[in-house]
């Protein structure tokens, strides 16, 4: 949703153009490792929030340096893990504290 | 189905719950060649027809359809490679005008997604896709489509739903693996009872839910607005009030939105989240590039047909009323109200959208000034959350 969407929806055009220009461009996602998955450097970092949850799985296994057919079992707030589809804007929105989401990754499965 | 007279049988609840979507399947040309031994489908084989719940998923689906259409095809013409008997249901997936189906999405959301004509009444039936059992198109939809992975994500999704309603997932931590079985099973072969039996566990009644009960028969699935709530029905403050309801809206746009599908094109392997280290074998699936062939026409299209990128999907808690001290039913959010806030639309009095859009859940216009709280206790799919579809008219 970087660019703005030209919406066909007589009035939406507004609304889509007004959701891409007061979606904050940035999100804080902290990571936090559970058991004995491996603690990264730096947790703390800056992403896009128009990227999708899949986007965020795939930075972090690239920054743990796992293979794909390593394990790993990503959360939101140690309670669930969203669609690899959806946006972390959305997330964001919906389960983030002052824009900042909370991501917890384990090696096994952790809740459920 | 049962139509005998009966209070329940009446409730928006259930006929949500029983609504079915007829499909006529066709199994794609490329991959019957490779699949079979024979150069043309056997007789019988040609079509296959079923009824699909709206509420349900493809991965529920696919069990049946090869048991009841793929074996026997395979059975009776012999296979291409000699020693492959049966097809691995984790390798079936389902095209609609050259898109392929989001496997973890509603059987019903889809089709109001990306059929036209729905909100005239005048949907696609019977709903004609291509089954596919070569080449998961793994940038586009999520990878290894098996039951045990769409359990899986179902149960993630109903977390997802509670920590919504709820601010955290316990009401569905707490379930005993016997009742989560139950839960599962009933989605799985659409029993109501197995499935309602959990849901009211995860979801109490709320005391909304009695003051809705005199307008169940006059809002049954017709487009009329619901009545207006008598002054008279404000409701006892309930403990189990939830704190916000879990809706998703899917806005259409003429755009093309970037999705995340070709940006993060090549990182297949991972995009099953946890699904690889839950896959057991694991194995990365085969190549992803021949999908890429039919990416054109999708795009020929687009301007008349829906496609799965013009949707910009939006999600916030929504909550029951507009003030939250408020309790009085004049206050009750509506899916106007929800949709501003969705999309945040911050101009009170910009409500252009009424008159120029409207608001699809269930394959039924949904009124604009239906309150959330009678959505929640009634249009929810089986994943908890309310999926409205809004499109321009």
């Amino acid at each position: 949703m970087s660019e703005v969407v030209t919406a066909s929806l007589a009035t939406a055009e507004a609304v889509a153009a007004a959701a891409a220009s007061t979606q904050p461009k940035k999100v804080v996602v902290r990571f936090r490792s559970i058991g004995n998955a491996p603690i990264l450097k730096k947790s703390v970092y800056k992403i896009s929030s128009a990227q999708r949850f899949q986007a965020l799985i795939v930075f972090l296994r690239k920054e743990l340096s796992y293979k794909a057919t390593e394990p790993l079992f990503v959360y939101v707030n140690s309670a669930f893990s969203p669609a690899p589809d959806e946006t972390v804007y959305n997330l964001v929105r919906c389960f983030g504290l002052e824009n900042q989401l909370t991501i917890n990754y384990a090696t096994t499965p952790a809740w459920g | 189905m049962d139509y005998r007279e009966g209070a329940e049988q009446k409730t928006p609840l259930k006929k949500v719950w029983m609504g079915m979507i007829p499909i006529e399947l066709q199994l794609a040309a490329a991959d019957a060649i490779e699949l079979l031994a024979s150069a043309v489908l056997p007789e019988p084989f040609q079509t296959f027809y079923m009824l699909a719940p709206r509420v349900g998923y493809l991965p529920f689906i696919s069990s049946k359809i090869r048991e009841r259409w793929l074996d026997p095809m395979l059975a009776l013409s012999g296979p291409r490679i000699p020693n492959e008997q049966s097809i691995k249901e984790a390798d079936m997936w389902f095209e609609y005008k050259n898109q392929a189906l989001k496997w973890h999405y509603p059987v019903g959301l889809l089709y109001d997604l990306l059929v036209g004509d729905v909100h005239r009444g005048d949907g696609e039936l019977p709903w004609s896709l291509t089954l596919h059992v070569r080449k998961l198109p793994t940038a586009k939809i999520i990878a290894q489509p098996s039951t045990t992975l769409m359990r899986d994500m179902f149960m993630a999704v109903i977390k997802e739903a509670d920590f919504i309603r709820n601010g955290s997932t316990k009401r569905v931590m707490d379930l005993t693996k016997s009742d989560q079985m139950q839960f599962l099973d009933g989605l799985e072969t659409h029993s109501y009872e197995k499935y309602f039996s959990i849901h009211s566990i995860i979801v109490p009644p709320t005391p909304t839910q009695s003051s809705f009960a005199a307008d169940h028969r006059a809002l049954a699935l017709s487009a009329s607005p619901p009545p207006s709530l008598s002054a008279g029905s404000s409701k006892p403050r309930g403990t189990q009030q939830p704190k916000a309801i879990p809706v998703r809206f899917y806005m259409q746009t003429s755009g093309t939105q970037d999705d995340g599908g070709s940006k993060d094109g090549g990182s297949a392997a991972a995009g099953t989240a946890n699904a690889a280290g839950n896959g057991g074998s694991g194995s990365a699936t085969t190549s992803t590039a021949a999908t890429n062939s039919s990416a054109g026409g999708g795009m020929l299209g687009a301007a008349k047909q829906a496609d799965i990128t013009q949707y910009i999907v939006s999600q916030v808690p929504i909550p029951l009323y507009r003030d939250e001290g408020s309790g009085s039913s004049a206050d009750m959010t509506t899916v106007a109200d929800a949709f501003k806030l969705c999309y945040e639309i911050t101009d009170q009095s910009n409500d252009a959208f009424v008159g120029n859009c409207v608001c699809i859940s269930h394959g039924v216009c949904v009124p604009w000034e239906s309150p959330i709280a009678w959505l929640a206790e009634n249009f929810f799919y089986a994943d908890c959350f309310l999926h409205l579809v809004v499109i321009s008219i």
